[in-house]
């Protein structure tokens, strides 16, 4: 079996004799289009034929085609303000919540790493509940009648609650909550492949702790924080539910002005115009900013091998990095361990402080879930168990649930598939479409699901697909490929491929050496890759409304369904399911790890 | 309305004769509604689809054999894209009368047949009457709900929304994209000492310099439904716009919003079928159901909306009918809304929703 296929996508990792340099480059270009052809279907399918048909119709007038869309948007200034400040939002959340997640994920990959798969799976925790009912856990926690100012009124301290809430810190915390995990985990995921020997090596040629830290380990860990702050910054472009639901009254973002178009005025002109314009604006930003900033670290067409002969050190920004930092710490080499010590004495209470903050809402949810009051209210007033059995005893929710994560499981599985070899090819070949394509991959991820949902369900219907389970397998593998591509692509960025190298060399097959050699080492950035596309479809709502039916609706739609009429505690409940599902699985996956060493150890 | 009835008649004479063949075969013939098969009909999930369920859907099950599947409710604009795609989501849609107009005269809806309706029935549909592709749902009203152990005197009219001294705290109003829906264009002239009668068309200009005066001190311009009601039970705002039903709904559980219906605006949704729907017969008939003044005042007993069906009242207890918009009381305190003007096209080439829309932007984004 592994030989069938190793002369197959594997060839393009070999570097077996090759007749010519001519036919070897045309091989190679074979190949390249035989690893990304998956991925690059199931993107025609599930992006590329909806953008057409909201180019179409952002293009439509009653008598015939014209750009009157465009115009009315770019003559606009509101148009300008709101997408200036739906910019801005983006970049400051980015900002915040990369600071945020670096030290985190820097004490969890030092110092916690037996505890880190446990801690990062309460880590996603935030996205096992719906949009809403997390939105309301703050409101429980910040809010008039919340945690903090009843303890303040309790104390005395204030007479009148304190607004924490419906101001731009409510926005903030509200989506940088939900964004954290975007930038922990591949942040750690980068940090766990640096070799320990690097910083050891350093401290051997007498760098202080801190200065080892900013020379080797920071240009090291780059590629995940990168990552992370485009999977953010892409996330809060589209985003308004949070900043709407917390945010202040004057809160006005672009997923929002596209929402009230398409859902309220059923316009889907000047909604599709909006869209096409965010989309090629963010896309040249990309592009510009991958060739400037990436450059050397995940920038596809240099391969992981030549930056290691380069040096970290060849990238716009991990050469300024390292370049300030050599600057300003050669002034403080003296108070360098003292400072060390300090911040490896706060580490752990701050890594603490994160996991509160992460696990706050969630808290506040389970409670939430045992309440046996009507209506949504914290702390409850009474306490039982009856908006799970009002969820049990419903078949509708609970086939929605079953319906939900097959299709998420599915979805996420095959983002996994065809994007592999994708990003493998990427960041392997010097190939010219490179740049395009993976701006198509993380494209899902820039239009807003308002916008991919209308034209997916026109394409979905032409092509008589509507009510069928492909057309949510489909939507949902599509959205979950942009988070597989840019986690993925900053894994292949910085993983040596001498080893694979030498592994071939010593006779594996090109496909074993992939097997045994690279996934292992990468298996963290597939786990969090797989987690992120199965999170973000198993959440989805705007699509889910597009395509559900009566054989076919998703959890999150039901959930919406109820929510739409009132806030119920039942939404609650399913999170805590949900919850519980997750620990069961990962207690289930601790036990059997136990016990595999147990017996490895008894033989 | 002369030429509604003409089409209605035409309608009942040849509809009347397929649903006569139609009876001859099964063997409960009992109800001229029975059928086979499923509809797909919009559910509005919490409250409203308890009621739903408990006065149309199971009832209607039982006497007609028909399965209802409930399906949860879209936005007006996703169901006119899944029209437009001709795979509409329901069979029987649910649409508010803000957005009727527009489905209507873009022609994404299938007429009713009022064959199989009581003429009785449908000449008691008094506040909005019946149209040739619609029949009126339910009647609701947009009020203030206020702070009861805030203020030992109640507010009285939206101008003490307006009145910070007099009433203290934070205030909540519907943001103004949700347009008609939301009211809170035409709560912002009536503040402003617009009389009910002189309030169309809208003038943005006045209404939007009423509600700078009350900007600095709205806590939150709700999003939904759900949200206008959440507000005041955690105690985030002290005065606001809301839904009488979801107050109720919440004070029926032991919630104490108080209601000021003075000045309010009383709205309604619409029963509709659309084009392309897959059970056209049994969505006739489901509608046809759910005219009759019994199924009507079932479902009142549910949830305060109030009958579209005047007859409704015969089976309403009379405590429960005062709650309800329509009741003659409360009927007469309010003004119903004028959703022709929300979707007549102005001088700027736009609907008047859409307008809503613009100008809201514009003013949000201004600091």
């Amino acid at each position: 079996m592994t030989t069938a296929v190793a002369n197959k996508p594997g060839d393009v990792l070999s570097p077996g004799p090759v007749p010519g340099p001519t036919r070897a480059a045309r091989s190679r270009r074979d190949l390249t289009w035989l690893l990304v052809a998956p991925a690059l279907g199931v993107l025609g399918l599930g992006f590329l034929l909806p953008l057409a048909v909201v180019v179409y119709v952002s293009l439509a007038q009653p008598d015939g085609f014209g750009l009157a869309a465009y115009r009315e948007v770019l003559a606009s200034p509101v148009f300008a303000t709101i997408l200036w400040r739906t910019l801005m939002m983006a970049l400051g959340c980015t900002v915040i919540a990369t600071l945020v997640a670096y030290p985190f994920a820097h004490v969890l990959s030092t110092r916690l790493t037996r505890r880190a798969p446990l801690i990062l799976a309460l880590v996603s925790v935030p996205y096992l509940t719906s949009i809403l009912i997390r939105s309301y856990a703050w409101v429980a926690v910040l809010g008039g009648n919340g945690m903090v100012n009843r303890s303040l009124i309790s104390l005395g301290l204030i007479d009148y609650p304190l607004t924490l809430i419906y101001n731009p810190f409510g926005s903030y915390v509200g989506t940088i909550h939900i964004m954290l995990p975007l930038m922990i985990l591949p942040i750690y995921a980068a940090m766990r492949r640096i070799d320990p020997q690097a910083m050891r090596a350093a401290a051997t040629l007498a760098a202080g702790p801190v200065s080892a830290f900013v020379t080797v380990w920071l240009p090291l860990s780059l590629p995940g924080v990168l990552a992370g702050a485009l999977l953010v910054f892409l996330n809060v472009l589209g985003f308004f539910v949070t900043p709407a639901l917390l945010g202040a009254p004057g809160d006005y973002l672009i997923a929002q002005a596209i929402e009230v178009r398409v859902s309220t005025l059923g316009e889907f002109g000047v909604a599709s115009a909006l869209s096409t314009i965010l989309l090629l604006l963010v896309g040249v930003c990309l592009l510009l900013a991958r060739n400037r900033i990436f450059a050397g670290s995940s920038m596809p067409g240099a391969t992981a091998a030549d930056h290691r002969a380069d040096g970290p050190g060849n990238g716009l920004a991990s050469g300024l990095l390292t370049r300030l930092g050599r600057t300003v710490l050669r002034g403080f080499a003296r108070i360098e361990t003292g400072l060390a010590r300090i911040l490896t004495g706060l580490g752990l209470p701050y890594a603490g402080l994160v996991l509160v903050f992460l696990l706050l809402p969630m808290v506040v949810v389970v409670v939430i879930s045992f309440s046996a009051d009507p209506f949504l209210a914290f702390p409850p007033r009474s306490y039982g168990l009856r908006w799970f059995l009002a969820f049990f005893n419903d078949t509708r929710w609970t086939s929605a649930m079953v319906f939900s994560l097959t299709m998420a499981l599915a979805a996420a599985a095959t983002a996994v598939i065809v994007s592999t070899p994708f990003t493998l090819a990427m960041s392997r070949s010097r190939f010219k479409g490179v740049q395009a394509m993976w701006l198509l991959a993380v494209a899902p991820m820039i239009l807003p699901n308002i916008v991919i949902g209308l034209g997916l369900f026109f394409a979905v219907v032409s092509m008589g697909l509507n009510g069928h389970p492909v057309s949510f397998w489909i939507a949902y593998t599509t959205i979950g490929i942009p988070y597989v591509v840019v986690i993925l692509g900053a894994a292949f960025a910085r993983f040596d491929i001498g080893l694979e190298r030498a592994a071939v060399s010593l006779g594996a097959s090109p496909m074993t050496a992939f097997r045994t050699v690279t996934l292992p080492i990468l298996a963290m950035s597939f786990a969090t890759a797989f987690l992120f596309a199965f999170l973000m479809t198993f959440d989805e709502l705007i699509i889910g409304l597009f395509l559900s039916s009566p054989q076919m609706t998703p959890l999150p739609v039901r959930m919406w369904e109820d929510i739409n009429m009132e806030i119920s505690p039942k939404t609650a409940a399913v999170g805590t399911l949900q919850l519980g599902v997750l620990i069961a699985a990962m207690v289930i996956g601790l036990l059997t790890k136990a016990l595999g060493v147990r017996r490895r150890r008894a033989a | 309305m002369k030429t509604t009835f003409t089409r209605r008649h035409f309608l009942a004479s040849t509809a009347g004769s397929a649903i006569a063949l139609h009876l001859a075969a099964p063997a409960i013939a009992s109800s001229r509604l029975t059928g086979t098969g499923s509809v797909v009909v919009h559910f509005g999930g919490g409250a409203m689809g308890e009621a739903q369920r408990i006065a149309f859907s199971e009832p209607f099950t039982a006497e007609t054999g028909i399965e209802v599947i409930h399906q949860p409710g879209i936005s007006a604009g996703v169901q006119r894209a899944a029209t437009l795609a001709g795979a509409p989501k329901h069979d029987v849609a649910n649409i508010s009368g803000g957005s009727m107009a527009s489905f209507t005269s873009e022609g994404l809806l299938i007429p009713l047949d009022y064959s199989l309706w009581e003429q009785k029935d449908i000449d008691s549909f008094e506040v909005v009457p019946t149209g040739t592709h619609y029949a009126p749902a339910m009647l609701y009203s947009m009020i203030m709900a206020y702070d009861t152990a805030r203020y030992a005197e109640a507010p009285k009219t939206w101008a003490d929304l307006w009145n910070t001294d007099g009433f203290a705290g934070p205030r909540s109003l519907a943001a103004g994209t949700n347009a008609a829906d939301g009211g809170t264009w035409e709560i912002a002239l009536l503040a402003d000492g617009v009389a009910p009668e002189d309030l169309y068309p809208i003038d943005w200009e006045r209404a939007l310099a009423s509600l700078a005066r009350i900007r600095s001190g709205i806590a939150k311009w709700w999003a939904n439904g759900a949200e206008s009601v959440q507000l005041h039970l955690d105690r985030q705002v002290s005065l606001g716009s809301a839904w009488n039903g979801r107050i109720d709904g919440a004070n029926d559980q032991g919630a104490s919003i108080g209601k000021v219906w003075n000045q309010a605006i009383m709205q309604w949704a619409g029963w509709a079928i659309p084009k392309g729907a897959q059970n056209v017969e049994n969505a006739q008939k489901y509608i046809a159901f759910m005219s009759r003044p019994e199924a009507q005042a079932k479902f009142s007993e549910h949830i305060t909306y109030g009958p579209t069906n005047a007859k409704a009242f015969d089976f309403i207890d009379a405590e429960r009918a005062k709650l309800l918009p329509t009741a003659p009381e409360l009927r007469k305190l309010q003004f119903v809304q004028n959703y022709e003007f929300w979707n007549a096209v102005d001088a700027t080439g736009q609907t008047g929703l859409a307008r809503a829309v613009t100008e809201w932007e514009k003013w949000i984004t201004a600091k």
